[in-house]
């Protein structure tokens, strides 16, 4: 059996190597999938481990791209202390976001989590000084150690570096005593409570966490458009984290990436059907909830489970 | 002083009294039973204590202190631990991981070591680790410890629950009908497991339980419920003879309980 390491080494072997024989445009959707995966690992958090929901996920993301950029543009700080700040920034508002969730569930949250994104997308536009409003925000290309990056060839590495470290993380978190503590929580939430787990905390930790990921992400994904708008982070972005995290698989770290995988080259694969595109993202949604709820990684641990191995979605 | 004393409890769901003004108390090592025809208030009380509800007037004092308006975890941090009626396990993972989540709050790492998996964090997890399996060896549960709680017999669960409990190294332990569903035999067990947490780990326990064998063999005090009121309180033998007990079983009929 190959070892969970080897396996590991391999999927980062095949990533490092996809960007040859590509172009400029090729690079770009590859930064992409690394942005779009790095949000799956932040549901892979929420949902998966804590099962809370967020359909304002964009929010979290909108506030890490402009936090980024207005630290890096008004403040001249380096480019990665810009991305830290904008995990930072968002995972705040995390943390504030947790509080409803804390009384309410299900709808009452998911309706709680999109008046968050929409409140942020809106206060971004109004406050014109600051974010640039409709004009929006240029924001420079990434740079590293005095150089900036004009190729999205080398940037590409970067995020590879960032993901890598962010699925590390999860990782740790997952295997945690604070992560297993969330999962019991999820699991019963009567039983962990009384097993002196506190569920408030443990939420806040959660949400947090998860925002702080997506914040990551937004921040690397306004250098690599170099360009903000407010437009950017609706609700459609939201919806389409919240399908990709599903079809990708909400339980793993490998889901994650194949969501991002999904995320960004869906609309290549699809350019050819225009308006009918949204009508088969939702297709592809229900076949695969019905089909395959554990999302496209459980291919993986079907035919894991067919050798023998065990899955690895289990923590 | 006894380690738990309650007094003057009284609770209502929509206007409906489901307890007024229950007092008893439970001493240092002792198993007392509470019983009564069901819809009596037993599992109330019992939620009362572990603080899934809280009560809108009394008091309830664990070692001196007040544990009314304090969180369900609090309570089971300061050492009372319990079972459900219906069973209430983490059935999707492992017997193991039932345990180790029972006493994982004593082993906190702070969270930027869990998060970096730093050496703080492992050592917490080995401890834990090697708690959990002592208390597997010591139950005896060795050949299903991988095995996931829902592929395990009733009886089976029930043993997993009582052990996560205990791994909470509780003073006090609230058992809700720990022999419910199960044949003479089993229940025989179960009387005996009860003893054995009192005599071996010195725990109190405060039993609701419908088996009349499990609970007169068990018990040294028995606290009898009907109506939300306690109607008596005394030895196994002087509840056996109380009439108003019998009533409160029996009625003027025999509609039994």
């Amino acid at each position: 059996m190959p070892p969970r390491k080897l396996v590991i080494f391999l999927v980062v072997a095949v990533l490092a190597a996809l960007p040859f024989g590509l172009g400029n445009y090729g690079y770009y959707i590859l930064a992409s999938v690394m942005i779009y995966a790095m949000v799956g690992l932040s549901l892979n958090i929420l949902i998966g481990m804590g099962g809370q929901i967020s359909i304002g996920h964009a929010g979290f993301w909108a506030l890490g791209a402009y936090a980024s950029a207005i630290v890096v543009t008004k403040a001249g700080l380096p480019f990665l202390v810009g991305v830290l700040a904008g995990g930072v920034v968002a995972g705040l508002f995390g943390a504030l976001v947790a509080l409803p969730a804390l009384r309410v569930q299900g709808h009452y949250l998911a309706i709680a989590t999109l008046g968050f994104a929409l409140f942020v997308q809106q206060m971004l536009f109004e406050w014109e000084s600051f974010t640039g409003g409709r004009q929006g925000l240029f924001v420079p290309r990434p740079s590293l150690f005095g150089t900036e990056m004009q190729s999205d060839f080398g940037y590409y590495y970067v995020l590879l570096a960032i993901f890598l470290l962010l699925a590390w993380i999860a990782h740790n978190f997952a295997k945690s005593h604070t992560g297993r503590s969330l999962m019991a929580l999820r699991m019963s939430a009567v039983a962990a409570e009384c097993c002196g787990i506190p569920r408030p905390k443990h939420v806040i930790i959660a949400f947090a966490t998860s925002a702080f990921f997506t914040g990551v992400s937004g921040a690397l994904f306004a250098h690599l458009l170099g360009h903000l708008s407010t437009e950017t982070f609706s609700l459609a972005a939201s919806l389409s984290f919240l399908s990709m995290a599903v079809i990708g698989g909400l339980h793993s770290r490998g889901g994650a990436l194949l969501g991002g995988f999904y995320l960004a080259l869906a609309p290549e694969v699809l350019r050819e059907f225009k308006d009918a595109q949204m009508v088969i993202y939702g297709v592809l949604l229900i076949l695969c909830v019905q089909f395959l709820p554990g999302g496209l990684i459980s291919i993986v641990d079907v035919v894991r489970s067919r050798l023998g191995r065990k899955p690895l979605g289990t923590p | 002083m006894a380690l738990l004393e309650l007094s003057g409890i009284s609770l209502s769901f929509s206007g409906l009294r489901a307890l007024s003004d229950v007092s008893f108390s439970v001493a240092e090592s002792q198993i007392v039973g509470l019983i009564g025809p069901n819809g009596a208030g037993k599992s109330t009380l019992i939620n009362c204590v572990s603080h899934l509800y809280r009560p809108e007037r009394g008091s309830i004092l664990f070692n001196g202190q007040e544990l009314v308006g304090r969180s369900t975890p609090e309570v089971a941090a300061m050492g009372i631990r319990r079972t459900f009626q219906n069973l209430e396990l983490f059935r999707e993972v492992s017997v193991r991981e039932n345990i180790t989540l029972g006493l994982v709050y004593r082993y906190r790492a702070g969270i930027l070591s869990d998060f970096l998996n730093l050496p703080s964090a492992r050592a917490m997890r080995r401890e834990a680790n090697a708690e959990t399996a002592a208390i597997i060896e010591r139950l005896g549960l060795n050949d299903v410890a991988d095995v996931r709680v829902c592929e395990l017999s009733y009886g089976l669960q029930k043993s997993v629950e009582m052990a996560r409990a205990l791994a909470g190294r509780p003073k006090l332990m609230l058992l809700d009908e720990p022999a419910a569903g199960m044949n003479p035999e089993e229940s025989r067990r179960v009387a005996d497991t009860v003893r054995r947490l009192r005599d071996e780990n010195g725990i109190s326990i405060l039993l609701v339980e419908h088996d009349m064998r499990v609970v007169m063999s068990a018990c040294d005090r028995i606290v009898v419920l009907d109506h939300g009121e306690k109607i008596a309180e005394g030895t196994p033998a002087e509840i056996r003879n109380s009439p108003a007990v019998i009533k409160a079983y029996l009625g003027e009929d025999d509609d039994h309980a």
